[in-house]
């Protein structure tokens, strides 16, 4: 009707379109349901493929339990399931193609590389009887045709992820208890696939690459392990004499060896962090009692030794605990060698492994050394009749430390004489009170913390004895030391 | 093979990707009646309505005269459009008498629109669905009563099918004993094939009347019963006899 406001821009624009439903169509339509996460248009589509998933093998191999012939097989048995199939009256549905789903290949128009999406079709199962889909498509006069749609089918794609060959795998396997970041596996895989096929422009950025993109430095470690990954094995046995040794990482900080420190000077931050086989230092024979050694080199020594000590003296010396007035520091000690135990305990295993054969070894080195006055005035041969003593243990631990430690210290701190006689009133008393062996001694004084080194007592206890000089028995094998009371 | 034919790949005829298309849902009562549409006729009239203050359309929707008037179906509908919320694509199937084999597909067009056809609630359309409701609640069977008697069958000696198993019986005569060798060759032959036999198919394979199977002792020897207590017997090689046949 007419008002003031124009009426043109009232009206709303009525179009009408007949629809027809053509008949005869010799044409199914069907649907393909993409997500949108996906990102599919349908205009960058180049050129595609589709073809139907192949499931005969699986849809027969569901039947195939039992041999057709030979072995397994019977006479008729086929005949037999037949007939008792129709007999139930199961049915079996026969393998179809056209319900097997689609797997869909498209090349896109952007993407340079044939870098093909693939896509699988599974048909959905749920449309009713109730609904029915029509597409309606504008012919060239305006009117929509209505086409009924009879199947849908929800794509979903496909990813292949690349995988390591054999070789490669093996490769990795080896490294598997060192490798920290699993994603860059691949990512070098691929960087070097990269530059392998970029090696005709002579980019050498490989190395610096893989240094560049080291996440952290135990990549940088692990890649510096690699290639002394051969050197290990020969040099673990001769490793196990090292005392150095130690279990877990934190410990290769605390080496300093002569020959590391020499590396380290060239400017490679790495080596530091390696484990212990070093081409420098493979098959040489170490001595600890080098000039060149310096104090902390010789704290660890003592660090490690009197671990070590530790160790032994907790497994040989518990019969103490019960009867000292010590008791109270004897366990403190023995907590603290608890925990060095832990670290140690591999080690020791290691070194029962070699003690047996060094034993055997040395005590032949030994016997021209037994012709030799017992009373020699060095400190260092003291040091040798010591072990030799303790040697004679069938203790095992204790010899075998000892014998790791070639000729034992060259400088041995000199004996103070203000000590000396402290030390000798205290074993006198040990060996009143009780028959005690050398170990047994060395142990309490070192409880004592008196601020000497295993080694140097070691020569204290030495030269104390031979002052003292105890009635010696043998009881089970071992040398009991035991001083008669004056009194009687 | 017929049964992998249809496996092969086919390319997607992608010439067609930039058409548009309406996905429309219709309820059952059109399917069927323009399913049943004989001729390439119109159905019904689209009638686009575009308001200057919206932004979309209303469409409805009028059935044709003649198919309202012979299925009394509503004839007004509303197109209720909805949200497409993954990219549909509309596919051109095989050949619609389902002809196994290749065929070439091709890709029809994009879906824009998606809708759903909806008839106007009036009295004409409630009726419609109670007595569509209340066909479906009725059963499929129904009992009704009958005039004459059912048959009744007689048990009978003489079958007609029956009679050409029993000529080819008799030509086949009687099973006559022959030469344990020659029978036990036999029996090896078959025990090449499969492991596991009924005695009855050893009979019919060797052709010897089955009292002697019992009877002989060195085939009762030769020959273990598989399970001794399930339904079917079945026998096979003894294993003392399939080494030194072999041999």
């Amino acid at each position: 009707m007419s008002s003031h406001i124009n009426q043109a821009q009232l009206l709303p624009k009525v179009t009408e379109y007949t629809v027809r439903v053509p008949k005869n169509v010799k044409k199914k339509y069907h649907m393909m349901r993409f997500h949108n996460a996906n990102g599919v248009n349908f205009k960058n589509w180049n050129t595609a493929k589709m073809e139907r998933e192949n499931n005969y093998k699986e849809f027969k191999s569901l039947d195939d339990d039992q041999p057709k012939y030979g072995a397994g097989s019977e006479f008729g048995r086929e005949q037999r399931d037949e007939a008792r199939r129709k007999r139930y009256g199961i049915n079996i549905k026969k393998y179809k193609a056209d319900d097997q789903p689609w797997l869909l290949t498209v090349k896109d128009k952007n993407s340079g590389v044939a870098t093909d999406k693939k896509f699988k079709g599974i048909r959905e199962g749920g449309v009713s009887d109730n609904v029915a889909w029509y597409v309606f498509v504008q012919a060239k006069d305006g009117a929509f045709e209505a086409y009924p749609v009879e199947e849908w089918y929800n794509f979903q794609p496909i990813h292949r992820y690349k995988s390591l060959n054999a070789e490669e795998a093996e490769k990795e396997f080896e490294r598997r208890d060192k490798i920290m970041n699993y994603f860059s596996v691949m990512y070098q895989k691929k960087r070097n696939e990269d530059d392998e096929a970029d090696a005709e422009e002579g980019s050498k950025k490989k190395a610096s690459a893989s240094k560049a993109f080291q996440l952290s430095e135990m990549d940088d470690w692990m890649s510096d392990q690699d290639s002394d990954d051969d050197g290990d094995e020969d040099a673990e046995e001769k490793l196990e004499k090292k005392p150095k040794k130690k279990g877990g990482k934190p410990s290769k900080f605390v080496k300093k060896h002569g020959g590391k420190r020499r590396r380290r000077e060239d400017g490679e931050s790495g080596t530091d962090c390696e484990e212990e086989s070093d081409e420098y230092d493979e098959g040489a024979e170490h001595e600890y009692v080098s000039e060149d050694s310096s104090d902390p080199e010789h704290e660890d020594d003592e660090k490690v030794t009197k671990e070590m000590a530790g160790v032994e003296d907790d497994t040989a010396m518990k019969k103490l605990l019960n009867s000292d007035d010590e008791d109270d520091e004897n366990e403190e000690n023995k907590d603290e060698d608890k925990e060095d135990q832990d670290e140690n305990d591999d080690e020791k295993n290691k070194k029962k492994k070699d003690s047996s054969s060094d034993l055997s070894d040395s005590s032949d080195d030994e016997k021209p050394k037994n012709k030799d006055p017992k009373k020699g005035d060095s400190a260092p041969r003291n040091a040798d009749i010591l072990k030799r003593k303790i040697a004679e243990n069938p203790d095992g631990l204790m010899p075998a430390s000892k014998k790791q430690r070639p000729e034992g210290p060259v400088t041995p701190a000199p004996v103070l004489p203000s000590d000396s006689g402290m030390f000798e009133d205290q074993i006198r008393r040990y060996l009143v009170r009780k028959p005690m062996t050398t170990t047994e001694i060395l142990q309490k004084l070192k409880s004592k913390k008196t601020g000497h080194g295993s080694e140097q007592l070691v020569d204290i206890i030495a030269v104390m004895l031979k002052k003292i000089n105890p009635q010696k028995q043998r009881v089970k094998g071992k040398m009991y030391l035991s001083l008669k009371s004056l009194n009687g | 093979m017929s049964k992998t034919s249809g496996h092969g790949e086919r390319t997607l005829d992608v010439s067609n990707v930039g058409q548009e298309v309406w996905l429309v849902k219709v309820p059952k009562f059109i399917r069927e009646s323009w399913s049943a549409n004989s001729g390439d006729h119109e159905v019904g009239r689209l009638r686009v309505v575009k308001h200057p203050g919206q932004r979309a359309p209303t469409i409805t929707f009028s059935m044709n005269e003649a198919l309202v008037a012979a299925n009394k179906l509503p004839r007004e509908h509303k197109f209720i459009s909805h949200d497409i919320k993954q990219c549909l694509g509309k596919l051109e199937g095989g050949p619609a008498d389902g002809a196994a084999g290749q065929y070439n597909i091709s890709f029809e067009g994009q879906v824009v629109r998606k809708y759903e056809c909806q008839p106007v609630m009036d009295d004409n359309y409630l009726k419609l669905k109670l007595e569509t409701k209340r066909a479906a609640a009725t059963p499929a069977r129904q009992a009704i009563a009958i005039e004459r008697p059912a048959n009744v069958y007689k048990p009978k000696s003489f079958h007609p099918h029956k009679v050409a198993q029993e000529r080819q019986k008799e030509s086949e005569g009687k099973k006559a004993r022959e030469d344990k060798d020659k029978v036990l060759e036999v029996l090896f032959n078959a025990f090449e094939k499969h492991q596991y036999y009924n005695i009855k198919d050893l009979q019919k394979i060797t052709r010897q009347p089955i009292v002697s199977w019992r009877c002989v002792p060195i085939l009762t020897r030769l020959l273990n019963i598989r399970k001794k207590h399930s339904v079917v017997l079945l026998v096979h090689l003894n294993f003392n006899f399939k080494v030194s046949y072999w041999l």
